[in-house]
C-alpha cells in the first residue's frame, strides 16, 4: 500500500537534457517562470510551446509523462477558467443568463491565465523529469552557496535534503511493518470514517516516531564518526563544470527569451 | 596502536559502564571483544573512535591522545568504526558518494577521492554496485559498502561495533572474511566486537568483558580453554571447542580447537592414527 510512492517525478533516461549541469537548470527554469508571465499574447504562447517541446523531445521523456505532471492542476484550472470567465467584464456579451455573463473578454482572459498555469507547471516539470533528487539537490547547494556570506545555512539545508532523501524509502518500508505486525493484532486501517481512519494511523505514527527519533541518533553517531564536522573545510568528489552544452542551453534560453519580448 | 590506560567512562550522573580498563593492543592485530549484553563492548568501541572521552585515564590511538580536542578529526580518520545497524550509517542515496562522504570530509582533492571510492569499493567487491541505492542492497552488502567509506580515509584501525548482529548467516561471513582478509592483506589493525563466538574463535587475540571490565584475555585457544569461567559469564563456547572438551571427557585425547576447520583436521589425525 504505501510501496507506490514514488520519489518525485524523475524520469531516468540518458539524454543532453538529463546530462546538463544542475544548477544551469535550475537557472533556466527560473528564467522560464519570468518568462512565462512576461508573455502577453498567443504568439507568445506559441514559442513557449516551442521550447518546451523542443526541451521535451530532446529530453526522450514521453510527452504523457509531461501530461500527467498536468493533472493534480486540473481542479485548480478548472476553478479559474470558470471564475475567469464569469467575473470578467466586456462588452462583447455571449451569453446573458439570471446572474451569469459570459463575454467574448471573459473567455479570452480565462484561457489566457489557464494556459498560464499549464506552462508554468510543464516547464517545473521538465526539471523535475530530468533531474535526479540528488542532483537538484547538489545544484541547489552550489547555487546557494555563494548566500553563505549572509549566514544562509545553504550546506545545511543541502544535507537534511540529502538525508531526507535517503532515509524515506527505509522509513516507508518500515512504516509497512509496523502496519502489518499492527493489522497482524487486529488493527484496521482501511475503514470507518475519515475521522476514524486518521485515529487508526496513531498506533503506527508512535512507534515510526520513535524509530526515527533512534535512527537520527544513530546516524549523528556514524556520520561524526566519520570525521563530519559540518560544511567548513569540506570538499566534494563530484566537482560540477560547465560544459559547452550548458552553454548552448542558455543561449538557446536567451533567444526565446527575445523573440518573446519582441513578439510576445 | 591503541593504548587503554586505566580508563573508565560513566554517563553524566550514572553508574560507571566501564572501569579500569588497561590494555594494547598492537599494530596488525585481530582482536575480538565478547561479552554478554551491557558488559561495556560499545563503550569501548566508542571511546576508542573519540564518540566518548574517558572519565578516567587516557584512551591513545597510535600516540594520539582522544581526550584532546584538537586530535579528534585524526583519531577518527585513522580508527574509523563501522556500527551495528546498516540502515542507519548510510548517508546519502548513491553507494560512491556515500563511500566518499569520510574522505569528502577531511577535505581531500576531488579526484584523489574519485581514485580512494573506486579501490575502496573493490576491495570489498561492491565496484559494480557504485551507482545502486543503498537500500536496494542486502544487509551484507550494506555493511560492506559502510567498511569501504572507511577504507576510503585510509584508517589504520578499523573498529566494528556488533556488525553482523543483523545479519543472516551468509552476510555474517561475507562480512567477516572482508574483515579479515582487510586485517591479513593491507595489516589494519581490527578490533572486532561480537558475540558470535565463532567470529572471536578466529581472532588472534580475544579479549572477554564483564560488567564494565576486561576479565580475560588470550589468544581464542586459551580463552576457550576456560570453559567453566566463560559459562559463568553467561558466556557459550564455539561449537567446535565444545565438541573438543565433550570429546576429552570422553576420553579421547583431541587437542583444543577453536575453528572447525581444526576440529576437523583433529579429528582425521587421530582416526589417521588409530
Amino acid at each position: 500500500m504505501l510501496k507506490n510512492i514514488t520519489l518525485g517525478q524523475y524520469y531516468p533516461a540518458d539524454s543532453p537534457v538529463h546530462r546538463l549541469d544542475p544548477r544551469i537548470k535550475i537557472l533556466l527554469t527560473l528564467a522560464y517562470i519570468v518568462l512565462v508571465f512576461l508573455v502577453t499574447n498567443w504568439l507568445g504562447y506559441a514559442f513557449l510551446l516551442m521550447g518546451i517541446t523542443f526541451a521535451c523531445v530532446l529530453s526522450k521523456v514521453p510527452l504523457g509523462y509531461l501530461l500527467k505532471s498536468l493533472r493534480p492542476l486540473r481542479f485548480i484550472l478548472i476553478f479559474t477558467f470558470v471564475l475567469n470567465l464569469f467575473f470578467t467584464t466586456g462588452t462583447e456579451v455571449w451569453l446573458d443568463w439570471w446572474i451569469f455573463r459570459i463575454t467574448a473578454e471573459g473567455f479570452y482572459r480565462a484561457s489566457f491565465f489557464a494556459l498560464r498555469m499549464v506552462f508554468l507547471v510543464a516547464g517545473t516539470s521538465m526539471l523535475m523529469l530530468t533531474t535526479s533528487p540528488i542532483t537538484l539537490t547538489d545544484g541547489l547547494e552550489r547555487l546557494l552557496s555563494p548566500l553563505k556570506v549572509f549566514r544562509f545555512p545553504s550546506h545545511e539545508l543541502a544535507m537534511m535534503m540529502t538525508i531526507a532523501l535517503r532515509f524515506i524509502p527505509t522509513l516507508l518500508d518500515e512504516a509497512d511493518k509496523i502496519m502489518k505486525a499492527q493489522m497482524a493484532r487486529g488493527a484496521d486501517f482501511e475503514s470507518g470514517k475519515l475521522f476514524a481512519r486518521a485515529k487508526a494511523m496513531v498506533p503506527l505514527m508512535v512507534p515510526l516516531f520513535v524509530s526515527s527519533f533512534r535512527r537520527a541518533d544513530e546516524l549523528a553517531m556514524a556520520m561524526e564518526s566519520r570525521c563530519y564536522h559540518g560544511g567548513s573545510g569540506r570538499t566534494r568528489m563530484r566537482i560540477l563544470r560547465l560544459k559547452w552544452q550548458d552553454l548552448l542551453a542558455v543561449v538557446l534560453m536567451a533567444a526565446l527569451f527575445a523573440l518573446t519580448i519582441m513578439w510576445g | 596502536m591503541i593504548d587503554y590506560q586505566g580508563v573508565a567512562y560513566a554517563y553524566s550522573g550514572a553508574e560507571e559502564v566501564l572501569r579500569n580498563v588497561t590494555q594494547h593492543v598492537n599494530k596488525g592485530e585481530f582482536v575480538a571483544v565478547i561479552g554478554h549484553n551491557g558488559s561495556g563492548k560499545s563503550t569501548l568501541a566508542k571511546l576508542t573512535n573519540a564518540l566518548f572521552v574517558p572519565t578516567e585515564g587516557k584512551v591513545l590511538v597510535d600516540g594520539l591522545d582522544t581526550s584532546d580536542k584538537s586530535n579528534v578529526l585524526s583519531v577518527r580518520q585513522k580508527a574509523g568504526m563501522v556500527f551495528q545497524n546498516p540502515d542507519n550509517q548510510m548517508v546519502t542515496t548513491i553507494v560512491e558518494e556515500d563511500v566518499a562522504f569520510g574522505p569528502e570530509n577531511l577535505g581531500i582533492e576531488p579526484s584523489e577521492i574519485r581514485k580512494r571510492v573506486d579501490s575502496a569499493l573493490a576491495s570489498v567487491r561492491m565496484g559494480k554496485y557504485a551507482l545502486n541505492a543503498p537500500n536496494n542492497l542486502s544487509g551484507g552488502q550494506k555493511q560492506r559498502v559502510a567498511i569501504a567509506g572507511i577504507l576510503a580515509m585510509l584508517p589504520e584501525v578499523i573498529i566494528l561495533d556488533e556488525p553482523t548482529a543483523m545479519l543472516d548467516p551468509l552476510g555474517r561471513k561475507d562480512v567477516f572474511d572482508t574483515v579479515r582478509s582487510l586485517n591479513k592483506e593491507r595489516g589494519i589493525t581490527v578490533l572486532f566486537i561480537t558475540h558470535f563466538m565463532e567470529e572471536a574463535a578466529s581472532a588472534d587475540r580475544v579479549l572477554v568483558m564483564s560488567d564494565g571490565e576486561i576479565v580475560m584475555s588470550g589468544a581464542p585457544k586459551e580463552v576457550f580453554k576456560e570453559e567453566e569461567k566463560l559459562n559463568e559469564l553467561g558466556l557459550a563456547l564455539p561449537l567446535s571447542s565444545w565438541l573438543a572438551h565433550r570429546l576429552k571427557e570422553a576420553g579421547i585425547p583431541v587437542n583444543e580447537t577453536t575453528t572447525d576447520e581444526e576440529i576437523a583436521d583433529e579429528l582425521c589425525r587421530l582416526y589417521l592414527n588409530t
